[in-house]
């Protein structure tokens, strides 16, 4: 198993680099992700971030993109709340990176 | 002499009957438990016949395949039969009329008999492809039919043999009449006739030897294979994987008459080969069927037949070694189990049964695919295959509500776990959770409330797909498919539909009846339960295609066509619907249906070249269980066929939607589009189609 070093702590990941514990993450370890995937993390990033860990909190599992793609919109204004937006903030998709940055497991099944 | 070659004689014919008999009696005791069709499938007996009639006397698929192949063995096998016929004047007396009357074509016929083999042995060195399928035996064995027929016509225009001598009729026999002047051409018998040049496909790429042996998906961890009952990791010891493996196939070899059938059948023609669209593709040679198939075939050989205990190299047959076992590992998982090979094989030998056997063999051993395993883990700990519990999807169908009101102002229902609705829903979950499948999963809905059909999704049978199958694993294939008859028994439906799902239709069309008593077939309590409360006037289960042509027929939907006018669209087959089930009462119906409802509900649409749809269909490349993420490179090349097609649809009418009724094709077509040039949002679903022409009003 691969692992994130940082300030003496020791974050288990996969191999795919998502973490293995969900209670690991925290913002240092975030950023760490982010530079990994070469996302510059704005505060609209975190905003995404954010909302993926409540949602996960609620419903033990990432949102559909259009349930985050609704409430990015509702947050950050109705201009942002499509999916291109998300695309352009997380490039490899914003349910498997921003799940990654966030700490989730990654949504696997025919999508 | 004479004497010594008849009993040699005798006894060969003795070997090969009494063996054949041994083979057949061996297939007859093997149990099939799921009906595996090759399409189109007939639908009655006698349609069953007539296949097999025109498979057996004309070698239909075949000639789909190859036609060189096709041309040198129609050449040699109707040599051979008249040849045969000829003969039988040695064995009559009276000779009969039409005997009588084939003897000068049965001379040429013995031409031709031997023209086809040297074709078709020429082809096993001149086609890079058939070379590298070849084994010593293959070459053995043309060598052995063209020697009979050489000498043959050599005992006739060479050196005339008195076979009466040979025979132990001799006073009966008579004497077939000589034609010297035919004398001068037996040099066109050799094997050293040259075919002809063969014709040059753009697509089928040159060999690339080990093109793709350096991708390998993700092996499933402990917890991941344990939770399936399966082995968590391979033993530290070679040996007793090596007997685990050699027993979990002799298993299967028992449960699968499929299995046996297909291990032994193939005659490396190489019709398949270029039929792969992996091969096509990436150009690994391990990539055509024929060559996917004998990574096992060669064990299976080794261990379970008798040419290949006494002669392994002979007939290519080799130990399992830990080299082997990786092999299978990689290409066994390059496969989508799409089953277009099988279209071209003459013996209809089907190369996903034995990916499936395959991959059930090293799940036995503890070797197992992360992506697929840790998905079927969350069907059975949460219910699909995104792992999204009950409340997660409610409140996505509430969201849907919310958005389908403010788009069109009426109050479509999305209803989840609803007692005493008459449909049950089920659909892949990524219809809940992602682009552009949730588009379809709204088109549901229209139709249902448009019809005024009360319907329900449920929380325990959130999914259609069937990823049991996928692993080949009947015990996982069947505890996935009870959690529709369960949820059906729960809420009391009296219908049951699927959604846009390829392999799910073929889960529920094909094996469903067997795996639960959905449709008819299963007797334990549940199962006639089940038959009972379902309605009889339905198809059961149905296909959501099926569902909404019905009731485009009853002038029961209504839709504004120029809604979609924004769109040029296309279809593309989906491989498990395509050739592995059937819409509607006819052969074919799954390739009408879902166009007949695009035409109606849009006005633009184009067909991509019908090499590539219909029963010929390409996969997407990410069908399954290969839609992962570190298998990007072989979903990409894969691609590539469709691809081609779709370009140039693209190019000549301007094709800028390609529909499809599977949730693979839409994930894979969605990431794998804009490697191509094209844009992600291209692909979509049929419903999605409908969703935006139908018209709501009527029925408020």
């Amino acid at each position: 198993m691969a692992a994130i070093e940082l300030n003496g702590k020791t974050y288990e990941t996969d191999e795919e680099g998502y973490l293995v514990n969900l209670a690991d993450w925290d913002e240092d370890v975030a950023a760490v992700l982010a530079e990994q995937e070469n996302v510059q993390m704005s505060n609209n990033h975190w905003e995404v971030v954010n909302f993926l860990r409540e949602y996960y909190n609620e419903f033990q599992i990432a949102p559909a993109v259009r349930v985050l793609t609704k409430a990015i919109g509702k947050k950050l204004g109705p201009e942002k709340g499509n999916s291109q937006y998300l695309y352009e903030l997380f490039p490899y998709g914003p349910a498997k990176q921003a799940c990654k940055i966030a700490g989730l497991p990654k949504p696997t099944g025919c999508i | 002499m004479s004497l010594f070659f008849a009993i040699l004689f005798y006894a060969a014919s003795a070997i090969l009957v009494a063996g054949l008999a041994y083979k057949i009696a061996g297939y007859a005791r093997t149990p099939a438990p799921l009906s595996i069709p090759t399409t189109p499938g007939p639908t009655s007996t006698a349609g069953v016949v007539f296949r097999m009639f025109r498979e057996v006397v004309f070698f239909e698929s075949l000639f789909k395949g190859n036609l060189w192949i096709w041309m040198f063995g129609a050449m040699f096998h109707f040599g051979l039969a008249l040849v045969l016929l000829r003969h039988l004047r040695y064995f009559i007396e009276p000779v009969w009329f039409w005997v009588a009357i084939l003897q000068p074509f049965g001379l040429y016929a013995g031409f031709a008999m031997a023209a086809g083999l040297g074709g078709l042995w020429a082809r096993r060195f001149l086609v890079e492809r058939i070379r590298y399928i070849s084994t010593p035996s293959d070459h053995l064995m043309l060598a052995l039919l063209l020697v009979i027929a050489v000498t043959g016509l050599a005992m006739k225009f060479l050196m005339h043999t008195d076979i009466v001598a040979v025979t132990l009729r001799a006073k009966h026999a008579i004497s077939p009449p000589g034609r010297p002047n035919w004398r001068r051409r037996t040099d066109m018998a050799g094997p050293e006739i040259k075919a002809p040049a063969f014709r040059e496909y753009p697509t089928i790429p040159a060999l690339q030897p080990d093109a793709m042996a350096g991708l390998k998906c993700y092996v499933a961890n402990e917890k991941i294979q344990e939770a399936l009952g399966f082995p968590g990791k391979m033993a530290d010891n070679w040996q007793e994987t090596h007997d685990k493996a050699i027993g979990r196939m002799g298993e299967l070899l028992e449960k699968y008459r499929s299995l046996r059938v297909f291990l032994d059948a193939c005659v490396h023609c190489g019709s398949c080969t270029d039929k792969c669209h992996y091969f096509i593709g990436t150009g690994d040679p391990k990539n055509m069927p024929v060559a996917r198939q004998e990574l096992m075939r060669s064990v299976y050989r080794r261990y379970f037949t008798t040419a290949g205990k006494l002669f392994p190299s002979l007939v290519g047959a080799r130990d399992l070694t830990p080299e082997v076992l990786d092999e299978w590992y990689k290409y066994y998982w390059q496969c989508s189990e799409c089953r277009r090979c099988s279209v071209f094989c003459p013996y209809g030998i089907d190369t996903a049964e034995i990916t499936m056997a395959g991959r059930e063999i090293l799940d036995a051993v503890g070797y197992g695919q992360k992506y697929s395993n840790e998905i079927i883990g969350k069907v059975h700990r949460i219910g699909n295959n995104l792992g999204l519990p009950g409340p997660a999807l409610q409140d996505t169908l509430n969201g849907l509500e919310e958005d389908v009101k403010d788009d069109t102002g009426f109050d479509v229902k999305y209803p989840l776990d609803v007692q005493g609705a008459e449909v049950l829903l089920v659909t892949p979950s990524a219809d809940f959770f992602a682009e552009p499948h949730i588009e379809s999963t709204i088109g549901y809905g229209k139709v249902f409330h448009a019809a005024g059909i009360s319907w329900t999704f449920s929380s325990k049978a959130s999914e259609a797909g069937n990823f049991g199958m996928f692993i080949g694993n009947y015990e996982q294939l069947r505890k996935v498919a009870l959690r529709v008859r369960e949820a059906a028994l729960e809420l009391g439906v009296k219908r049951i539909v699927v959604g846009e799902c390829g392999h799910a239709w073929r889960v529920a069309y094909a094996f469903w009846n067997t795996l639960t008593g959905i449709g008819a077939g299963a007797s334990d309590p549940f199962a006639v339960e089940l038959q009972k409360q379902l309605d009889p006037r339905y198809k059961q289960p149905s296909h959501i295609c099926e569902v909404t042509w019905d009731l485009i027929q009853q002038g029961r939907l209504k839709f504004d066509k120029s809604a979609n006018d924004h769109r040029i669209i296309t279809f593309h087959d989906s491989c498990n619907v395509a050739r592995a089930s059937r819409m509607g009462d006819h052969p074919g119906g799954q390739f009408e249906i879902p166009r007949n409802i695009v035409r109606a509900v849009a006005n633009r649409f184009h067909d991509m070249a019908p090499e590539t749809i219909g029963e010929q269909t390409f996969c997407c490349g990410g069908g399954g269980g290969v839609l992962t993420d570190e298998l990007m490179d072989l979903r990409v090349k894969g691609a590539l066929p469709r691809m081609e097609a779709l370009k140039r649809v693209v190019d000549d009418h301007g094709v800028n939607f390609m529909a499809t009724i599977c949730a693979i094709c839409k994930a894979q077509f969605s990431k794998v589009l804009p490697y191509y040039g094209f844009k992600s949002g291209l692909v979509g679903g049929v419903h999605q189609l409908v969703s935006t022409a139908i018209q709501l009003g009527n029925e408020q």
